[in-house]
């Protein structure tokens, strides 16, 4: 009688795990956008993913943060033909983007999961919290969010007082004002100059603006070797030499897409805060 | 002619004074002005880094585009002939980017207009050969719609491949034109080349003036029709291309100025290159300033502005050739 007591208890068990997230979890994933890839990469195991946006690994140039990590894993051009050839059994994707390809794979029925875009730490926590229970990655999801709360930790630990008047400055003129990384700016003791000069993240700055309001610290965003197109050239502009600023070239790829990972560019910035601390106690 | 002259020159000063002293810092008259003078401080940035080649290469754009179109008409004798409507402004962009996208011009900046001259040049060159076999008016201006489109589309597909995240962004600029944050090195490249390219189009202006009579009564004047040809091209090619390659394809500029400036000439080519050069240079910098009056951000493209102003001049011109003929 216990024997069969502890049969139908192993089979109970064995019933709950598989039908728990882990067993449910899709096996041929899809990603068709950078800010997915960098999500689905570090959530599922490599043998889970059928496929990634060609951003996640393009070199030419590198605009994510997983471009050595993800190399082998095959890299698409995404289109409705090319999803369809790895036979997914789930389509990541960013919400609004590529509207005719998430149609033509609701025709299909091939299963679409949609994730919203996040503008804050908190949408931050949302999401990924979200992709855990989708992909099957519940624990990978909070370890995640654990390890970006421990960044964010640290940071602030380290964020000069008062903060730094600064100003995230990227190509063609654009700034980062508001938002997720408004939020880290400010929790690694940046003060956005961006929402002080009335910016909007819609508008570019003219350099003009930047000299006549200068920053005590001038981010540069971006790779200074580059110079190939005007929107590189305006970062080059021999005005922005004479700026009374501690000015300093950052790669803050971890900010293009929202995700945990964006707690790695608050350790940059804490680091050019300091930067900036001391040389005006130099001056 | 001294007179229309002396107005123009003096409305684009004025013009040029408005651009000169408007911008986000505000700062007063005198401050810039002194600033310019002894180039310090803040006023000395914003008024030598920054206002000065804006304004400079506006005038220098302006000029090079007005210049370029008067010659052209007066080269084809056909009045619908300017560097945008022929396609010498798209070949001259897509010289601009495959010099600026695929790193010539990071290595070398000369390499930026001598790419864009090199586009202009071949454009202008396929429309001269054309225009010698016999081409009439509208078989040229078909001939540039041909080239530009073709321009257009290289340029598209070099912007494409090319490894630069802004590069096809950037296709509007390449397409509709911009001064913003341009540099002295950018004036300084520029300006002599357009001086250059000006000076041969004067050169030219007595053949031109004869080539109204034909080629062979041209010839018998003892012009050198060939020499003035290609005059008239590699000054048009030299111009254009310098423009182009520091403010992107500036449209309807060297196709409205000429005309607008002809009623007060006595209509000879030769009197229309320096004052369609005075127009040009007005032209687009009073376009600038309303693009920076309209749109201090300046998502807004200077070429929105002059090809608002130029396309219904292009429509009328049409309208009025086809009552002539």
């Amino acid at each position: 009688m216990q024997a069969a007591h502890g049969w139908v208890a192993a089979a109970l068990t064995a019933l709950i795990l598989s039908t728990g997230p882990a067993a449910c979890a899709p096996k041929r994933i899809v990603s068709t956008f950078l800010c997915t890839d960098e999500y689905v990469f570090r959530l599922v195991p490599r043998g889970q993913i059928a496929a990634l946006s060609f951003e996640a690994t393009d070199r030419h140039p590198v605009v994510s943060t997983i471009a050595d990590a993800a190399a082998g894993i095959p890299a698409i051009r995404p289109s409705a033909e090319t999803v369809m050839t790895f036979d997914p059994d789930l389509v990541v994707m960013y919400a609004g983007t590529m509207p005719a390809l998430h149609a033509a794979l609701d025709r299909a029925h091939v299963p679409v999961l949609d994730v919203p875009w996040a503008n804050s730490l908190s949408d931050i926590r949302r999401v990924t919290a979200l992709l855990g229970d989708k992909l099957g990655a519940r624990e990978r999801a909070r370890a995640l969010l654990k390890e970006m709360d421990a960044t964010l930790a640290r940071a602030r630990g380290a964020a000069p007082k008062p903060p730094v008047r600064t100003l995230v400055y990227e190509p063609n003129g654009y700034s980062a004002t508001g938002g997720m990384t408004g939020e880290i700016m400010a929790l690694s003791g940046l003060a956005d100059m961006g929402a002080v000069l009335g910016h909007t993240r819609l508008d570019t700055l003219p350099i003009e603006a930047v000299i006549a309001h200068p920053p005590e610290l001038l981010i540069l965003s971006g790779d200074p070797r580059l110079m190939n197109s005007r929107a590189d050239l305006v970062q080059h502009h021999p005005a922005l030499a004479t700026v009374p600023s501690t000015v300093a070239w950052a790669e803050l790829t971890p900010l293009l897409c929202p995700g945990p990972w964006s707690a790695d560019a608050a350790m940059t910035f804490t680091r050019l805060a300091a930067k900036a601390v001391t040389t005006k106690g130099r001056r | 002619m001294t007179r229309l002259l002396a107005v123009l020159a003096l409305l684009t000063l004025g013009c040029a004074a408005l651009s000169f002293f408007l911008g986000p810092a505000h700062l007063a008259v005198a401050t810039l002005l002194q600033g310019l003078w002894d180039g310090d401080g803040l006023a000395g940035t914003v008024a030598r880094e920054i206002r000065l080649p804006r304004t400079g290469l506006a005038l220098v754009v302006g000029a090079a585009l007005g210049a370029s179109g008067a010659a052209l008409q007066g080269l084809f004798r056909n009045p619908l002939a300017s560097p945008d409507v022929t396609g010498v402004t798209s070949c001259a962009g897509l010289g601009a980017v495959l010099a600026l996208y695929f790193g010539f011009a990071a290595k070398a900046p000369a390499l930026l207009p001598a790419f864009a001259i090199a586009g202009a040049l071949a454009s202008a060159a396929v429309l001269f050969v054309l225009s010698r076999r016999g081409a009439g008016r509208v078989a040229l201006v078909l001939a540039g719609v041909a080239i530009s489109s073709l321009a257009v589309a290289l340029t598209a597909l070099a912007l494409t491949f090319a490894a630069n995240p802004y590069a096809m962004s950037e296709m509007v600029l390449w397409m509709m034109g911009s001064l913003k944050d341009r540099t002295v090195s950018d004036l300084v490249l520029a300006t002599p080349l357009v001086a250059i390219g000006i000076a041969l189009l004067i050169s030219a202006a007595r053949g031109l003036d004869a080539l109204t009579l034909g080629e062979e009564a041209a010839a018998s004047l003892g012009i050198g029709v060939g020499s003035v040809r290609m005059r008239v091209i590699l000054g048009v090619a030299l111009a254009t291309g310098a423009a182009t390659a520091a403010a992107g394809a500036v449209s309807f500029v060297g196709l409205v100025v000429p005309h607008l400036i002809r009623p007060f000439t006595d209509q000879r080519p030769s009197l229309l290159l320096l004052p369609s050069a005075l127009g040009g240079a007005l032209l687009v910098t009073a376009s600038d300033v309303l693009v920076r009056s309209i749109d201090p951000g300046e998502q807004l493209r200077l070429g929105v502005v002059t090809a608002m102003l130029g396309a219904p001049f292009f429509f009328w011109l049409i309208l009025k050739l086809g009552r002539e003929t």
